[in-house]
């Protein structure tokens, strides 16, 4: 039995032959189709657990344009030195002996009157439902002077990959006197503790090697995920490398100039050997021209169900989405997919809906064996996902608890990847 | 194994409740989410006032759970949530492995995180909302499976 909703029973009653509820007779001929955009934490965990629950019942289609994936989430550890990239990227020819046809490319439009994906060489996709999980786009005027071809010089590296290995390679080059400037981004942007974790990881690093450098953090936010936990860290393990300025002491950032390796702000201008800038950010370029998003560029969804408040046969997910409550981060994205994944089978295949409900954990490591959480439980009400429990580390926490929480983050990590790739 | 379900229980056997289950309705919403959190009996003699629950109460709140017919495909459900972290496949890293455990064992585990008698705060946040016909989900579904 499938669990509807007050709206969509209404849609079915008013829409005749909606394809909404009930299309196994709809179809003349074929599987019903989902299509996925996106190979990531969301994406690649809803065409899997699409095709995998509904035991071959829908075809599934995952564009995605890379061939492997580098998760953004566990690449401060390789910046660390903690992880190998290898251990980082995943293939995805488990999904594809999972019955999941994967198509390598890149989404450049979605006809959302006729239901069809176009490809950047023309060929077109029909679906169904689909799955819109393109993760996060850079706003680059966001920082006046930055540019996608700047990040070439000054990389981002908020989108893994080569942008990864291009900031390890500038990381491992810093020598004694140099310093690091990062420009943080604003809210709401993908991982909240990222910027921070990664601080952690490149002092770290200098600090194993003995390199005398600092790190220079300019802050567009008065606050920080799990602030006082990583500033006790910073305190606790490097005493005098790592420089945090919120808006209220630097006055607001002015802009950046790459090529001489300068952040100029209200207050002072900042030097460093390495620009690490992190601009403000959007949901991906296909969502926002599809007319998925909102004014702000994320796009709004229905809490019970992930579906799109725009179009109920797109279903966004991910760092793209507005998720109320939960954090922009690979745990959300994977257990959005979950949900999102399970109201497709119903309206494909009449099976179980049940409630929503969604978790989330966030583990960011500051020294070896130090690593401090934050997380919570999330169900749809009052018109969107609310956190009904939360929790972060405690300040408190003994030596021994927060190398446990390194050890488990590692256990997520490996299921999450298996989760999203296949065991 | 068996009694305190193993892992960092040493410390106490019985429980007074404080912070969460502190006061008359201790920070539950209303009377009916507490009563479905520890069982209708419990949640009658909490907001009788302060007391404690002592292992032989746990073992209570694992009899009401074990006496329930749990929903295996429910379970499968509410485990979607779960597998990420305790894989089906049994290979977990530094996260215990669940698959195929005993249904009372299960049960005795989601209550010690519920009442802190083990301390995680992920496994907290994560149980501390089930209700008993949701654990019995979820000890059914692991129960029937084995690890890969």
């Amino acid at each position: 039995m499938t669990l509807l909703t007050r709206r969509s029973f209404g849609l079915v009653l008013a829409a005749g032959t909606a394809t909404l509820a009930l299309p196994t007779y709809l179809r003349a001929q074929g599987k019903p189709r989902a299509v996925v955009i996106g190979g990531g934490a969301g994406g690649a965990t809803a065409a899997r657990y699409i095709a995998k629950d509904s035991a071959g019942a829908i075809d599934v289609t995952l564009i995605e344009a890379s061939d492997t994936f580098t998760t953004c989430f566990f690449s401060n550890l390789y910046l660390g030195g903690y992880r190998t990239i290898e251990s980082i990227t995943h293939s995805y020819d488990k999904l594809k002996s999972e019955g999941i046809t994967k198509v390598t490319g890149m989404a450049m439009g979605i006809d959302r009157a006729a239901r069809t994906v176009t490809m950047a060489d023309g060929v077109t996709i029909p679906y169904d439902r689909l799955v819109v999980s393109p993760g996060i786009d850079l706003i680059w005027d966001s920082v006046p002077g930055y540019s996608e071809e700047l990040a070439q010089i000054a990389p981002h590296a908020w989108k893994a990959g080569a942008q990864t290995l291009l900031l390890k390679t500038r990381l491992d080059a810093i020598e004694n006197g140099q310093q690091i400037v990062m420009v943080a981004p604003p809210n709401p942007y993908r991982c909240p503790p990222g910027p921070y974790e990664r601080v952690s990881m490149m002092a770290h690093v200098l600090k194993a090697k003995g390199v005398q450098a600092k790190i220079i953090v300019i802050d567009p936010k008065e606050q920080f995920s799990k602030q006082g936990l990583f500033q006790a860290g910073w305190d606790q393990h490097y005493p005098g490398m790592i420089e945090w300025y919120g808006p209220d002491i630097h006055g607001g950032i002015k802009g950046v100039d790459v090529a001489a390796g300068k952040v100029e702000t209200d207050l002072d201008t900042f030097e460093g050997a390495l620009l690490n800038i992190i601009p403000a950010q959007r949901a991906g370029a296909i969502a926002i021209s599809a007319g998925l998003a909102d004014e702000k560029g994320f796009c709004p969804i229905e809490p019970d169900t992930m579906r799109s408040a725009m179009d109920e046969t797109v279903f966004v997910i991910g760092d793209a989405c507005i998720a109320g409550d939960m954090p922009k981060s690979g745990f959300s994205a994977n257990s959005q997919a979950k949900v999102a994944a399970m109201i497709i089978r119903a309206d494909l295949t009449a099976s179980k809906a049940f409630p929503a409900k969604y978790s989330n954990t966030c583990w960011s490591l500051i020294e070896t064996d130090n690593n401090v959480k934050v997380g919570g439980q999330y169900e749809p009400k009052d018109g969107k996902i609310t956190a009904t429990s939360t929790f972060v580390s405690k300040p408190e926490d003994g030596a021994d608890v927060r190398k446990a929480n390194y050890e488990e983050s590692i256990g997520w990590y490996s299921g999450i990847t298996a989760d999203m790739f296949g065991a | 194994m068996r009694g305190n379900a193993g892992g960092k229980t040493g410390a106490r056997t019985c429980w007074k409740p404080g912070g969460k289950l502190g006061g008359k309705l201790g920070g539950y919403p209303d009377r009916r989410s507490l009563s479905r959190t520890v069982g209708l009996s419990v949640a009658i003699a909490l907001m009788a006032g302060p007391t404690v629950l002592c292992a032989s109460d746990l073992s209570g709140l694992v009899g009401e759970v074990m006496a329930l017919e749990g929903d295996r495909e429910y379970g499968a459900y509410l485990a979607g949530e779960c597998s990420t972290c305790h894989q089906l496949s049994g290979h977990t890293g530094g996260v215990p492995q669940i698959v195929g455990l005993p249904k009372d064992y299960f049960i005795e585990a989601i209550f010690a995180y519920k009442t802190k008698v083990r301390s995680n705060e992920v496994m907290t946040v994560r149980v501390e909302n089930l209700s008993h016909e949701e654990i019995a989900a979820l000890a059914a579904y692991y129960h029937s499976l084995s690890p890969h």
